[in-house]
């Protein structure tokens, strides 16, 4: 699936599921002077490195019912800890498929699909990774007004609880924790999303925020 | 001491074990003990008597109390029942020592009867209130298990109506208005597509385009999105569930419902203590084992009979006093025969001590089965409303999954995708049009997909698993046939399966440093058994993937075992396709 036969160019992977997207992206890519190779799947992905060796790769983290990018990334990082990564995804940041902050290495971009408004912030986030200059404009799972940013990864688990209908002591019984101590943790993340405690019912606006910022 | 919910000595060590009502029933054995034994054999009033009968039952019931306060807080139950023994003997000779001054001092009891008194009370109080803790300690202990399983069912039941009315709404009425919500804008999308001849057409279809993502899109995922989280009211469908009360059995065996061992403890500890403690131990041993020898033959007996013989509780009861009454009687006038007795009334003190008790006895077992069947049930229920539930949430699980990928993304992606590159069609390209047109009906058809594994057979997601940590861990799989076709006919199944195979590899990658995997499926009456070996560290396995929140939503149970220099999970992940909503 090489699409330029450039011998100098630098060497990109896209891993995509989505045939529509992976192919504009590969165009544009191509347009900016890469060389380009495409999968769909992680296991491509991998078979895709041997073959053709990128220097980079811009992977999606849903990537459909097999492995995720994710799962791609930490093999990648492994076996190849040469290659750069630069997720393009959905995702908020790593919390809203179950992983900690910490799933993303600091030599990997993490980039939001709607935060993207031009081929070139692409671009030049692949070029931080390639030349190991990734800081925190090419980090948006790390970005201060990411959705639910000011929510640790416990209390964003609790949240998610809440939303999923879960009674303070359903709650409890999860965490193996105790009501009072759920309690003060719901308090605390109200207080984070800056929902007023006195309102009719925060619990509900709380809900209501988790999905609507899940959803972006 | 291994603790057996209804085992008499392990009862003792219960937090129900001798409850206030055990002073009840002891009441009243002493009311009777006083009647049978002490007035006649020693005369006097019954108000004197009742007297003294109130400051022995006083007495004993504040040195038990006592003892109860002080191992309290011992935890280890061979040492409590140890302490609560050594207390029931303390207390028997506390109350002999009190009732015998007592009584002297009424001038009801002689001088002599001092060591009678503090050798038979502290047996008394020790088979009474053994055998009244294993009624009511049992009792106790059932309606708490009992309790516990009927809260257990009703809050799985409050799950269950919360889970399916989440997932009526994710999969129903969700897709059902994104269904309708988009079809008008995009049948006029489509329209203007197939009407585009100019550059200006086009521009007018990336116009639509871009409304519809804009404006069509996006507030309806975050209005459906919000709609999942609402509150809902849990009705509460108790009047349902099946009532914990026990059930007693319609029909028992009386050679399983009369445990041998506690009639005859409690015969033999009652009868010797008596007999001994009002002439000689000599006679005392001659009188008991010519009196209980014909009881025990007919315990035997009967046992013998019925051995296969299902009785009405009714039958139970007659048969089991008839049997009763003829040993005794037997054993009684042999006694009495013998000139062995020591009152007159010996031969209808045998009779009703061995009728009481029997009768006791049986009504214990009786009562056991009962219990145990109804907590058999309950447990039943449970198991199955705990099945529902589990499959309940993996539904969930797959509807928020399919309508994350397809709305948010693949819908989404797909507009993104044409409106970029209709912007960048210099010229009216009808072929590449169709295109586009194509892809946004694939698209819109993904909203009402149901194939959760992408039209790929779940071994194929296996082997580009193995691909994929192939050089970092070596997995390797063995599944069982009649797993395998449960695989290949569920598909939402085989997709959790997956996600669950995937995450503990991943976890044993990465957090156990696991180079060697294997995988076992096996399917089970009403599951899919999972056993997922690594070769990796204990401690880091268990510290990451049991936490793991996408285990707990997909599996009916997750365990990791750690042995030697191997590791292993084992989930169950239900089945029964006809809960599914």
């Amino acid at each position: 699936m090489s699409k330029a036969s450039t011998k100098f160019a630098r060497h990109i992977l896209v891993v995509e599921d989505e045939h529509l997207l992976r192919d504009l992206l590969a165009r544009t890519l191509e347009a900016m002077g890469f060389v380009v190779s495409t999968a769909a799947n992680a296991a491509d992905a991998k078979r895709a490195v041997k073959a053709s060796d990128p220097d980079a790769m811009l992977v999606d983290i849903e990537l459909g019912p097999g492995p995720t990018g994710l799962d791609l990334a930490e093999v990648i990082a492994r076996q190849r800890p040469d290659i750069g990564v630069v997720f393009l995804t959905n995702l908020p940041d790593p919390r809203f498929m179950g992983k900690d902050a910490k799933a993303v290495l600091k030599n990997q971009a993490y980039i939001r699909k709607s935060a993207v408004n031009s081929g070139s912030e692409l671009i030049d986030a692949i070029e931080a990774v390639l030349k190991d200059g990734v800081t925190k404009e090419y980090r948006h799972d790390l970005a201060s007004n990411r959705p639910l940013a000011q929510l640790s990864k416990r209390q964003l688990d609790t949240l998610k609880l809440v939303a999923e209908g879960k009674t303070n002591q359903q709650i409890a019984n999860l965490r193996g924790t105790s009501v009072r101590a759920v309690e003060a943790m719901i308090s605390r993340i109200f207080q984070a999303l800056g929902l007023d405690l006195g309102s009719s019912n925060p619990r509900v606006e709380a809900v209501a925020l988790y999905h609507k910022l899940k959803a972006n | 001491m291994r603790l057996n919910r209804f085992n008499p000595l392990s009862l003792l060590a219960s937090p129900h074990a001798l409850s206030w009502q055990n002073h009840v029933v002891f009441f009243g054995l002493a009311i009777l003990a006083l009647g049978f034994f002490d007035i006649d054999r020693l005369g006097g009033n019954f108000a004197s008597w009742f007297v003294v009968f109130l400051v022995g039952f006083i007495t004993t019931v504040s040195m038990i109390e006592l003892f109860k306060r002080l191992t309290k807080k011992k935890t280890n139950p061979t040492l409590r029942v140890s302490w609560l023994l050594a207390g029931l003997v303390i207390a028997g000779i506390v109350r002999g020592l009190v009732v015998f001054e007592t009584g002297f001092l009424l001038g009801l009891i002689p001088e002599t009867e001092l060591l009678y008194r503090l050798m038979s009370a502290p047996l008394f109080v020790l088979s009474a209130y053994f055998l009244s803790n294993a009624l009511v300690a049992s009792f106790l202990s059932f309606r708490e298990q009992a309790n516990n399983l009927s809260s257990e069912l009703e809050r799985l039941n409050l799950s269950r109506n919360s889970y399916q009315s989440d997932l009526q709404l994710v999969n129903q009425q969700q897709r059902n208005r994104v269904q309708e919500l988009l079809s008008a804008p995009m049948w006029e999308l489509q329209k203007k597509l197939e009407t585009a001849t100019n550059p200006d057409g086009v521009r007018d279809a990336l116009l639509t385009m871009q409304s519809i993502n804009n404006e069509v899109i996006r507030p309806l995922s975050h209005e459906l999105s919000a709609s999942v989280g609402e509150q809902k009211p849990l009705v509460s469908t108790s009047s349902n569930l099946p009532q914990w009360r026990p059930a007693l059995p319609k029909r028992v065996n009386l050679s399983q419902t009369q445990p041998a061992w506690l009639f005859f403890g409690v015969l033999l500890v009652l009868s010797l203590n008596s007999q001994i403690s009002l002439s000689s131990v000599n006679q005392g041993l001659q009188t008991v084992t010519l009196g209980a020898l014909p009881v025990a033959l007919f315990f035997l007996i009967e046992r013998w009979l019925f051995r296969n013989v299902e009785l009405t509780i009714p039958a139970a009861v007659t048969f089991s006093t008839l049997f009763g009454v003829v040993g005794s009687a037997i054993g009684g006038t042999l006694v009495q025969s013998l000139g062995l007795s020591i009152t007159d009334l010996f031969w209808w003190q045998a009779i009703s001590l061995v009728v009481m008790l029997k009768t006791t006895t049986l009504v214990y077992g009786i009562l056991l089965v009962g219990w145990q069947k109804t907590l058999q049930r309950l447990a039943l229920v449970n198991s199955q409303q705990k099945l529902v539930n589990s499959r309940l949430r993996q539904q969930l699980w797959l509807g928020q999954k399919a309508l994350a990928m397809e709305l948010h993304g693949s819908v989404q992606a797909t507009l993104q995708a044409l409106a970029i590159r209709l912007s960048r069609m210099q010229e009216t390209n009808l072929q590449e049009i169709q295109t586009i047109l194509a892809a946004v009906r694939q698209s819109l058809s993904r909203i009402e997909n149901q194939e959760y594994l992408a039209g790929q057979p779940f071994n194929s997601l296996l082997l580009e698993l193995r691909d994929l940590w192939e050089g970092t861990a070596e997995i390797s799989w063995q599944i069982e046939d009649a797993a395998k076709q449960e695989l290949e006919k569920d598909l939402g199944l085989a997709r959790c399966t997956f996600e669950v195979i995937r995450e503990s590899v991943t976890n044993a990658v990465k957090h156990g440093s696991a180079s060697a995997i294997s995988i076992e499926i096996q399917r089970s009456e009403n599951m899919l058994k999972l056993k997922i070996s690594n070769n990796g560290s204990v401690a880091e396995n268990q510290q990451y993937s049991m936490g793991s929140e996408l285990m707990e939503q997909l599996c009916l149970s997750v365990a990791l075992v750690g042995k030697q220099g191997e590791v292993v999970l084992l989930a169950e992940l239900a089945l029964n396709p006809e809960f599914a909503v």
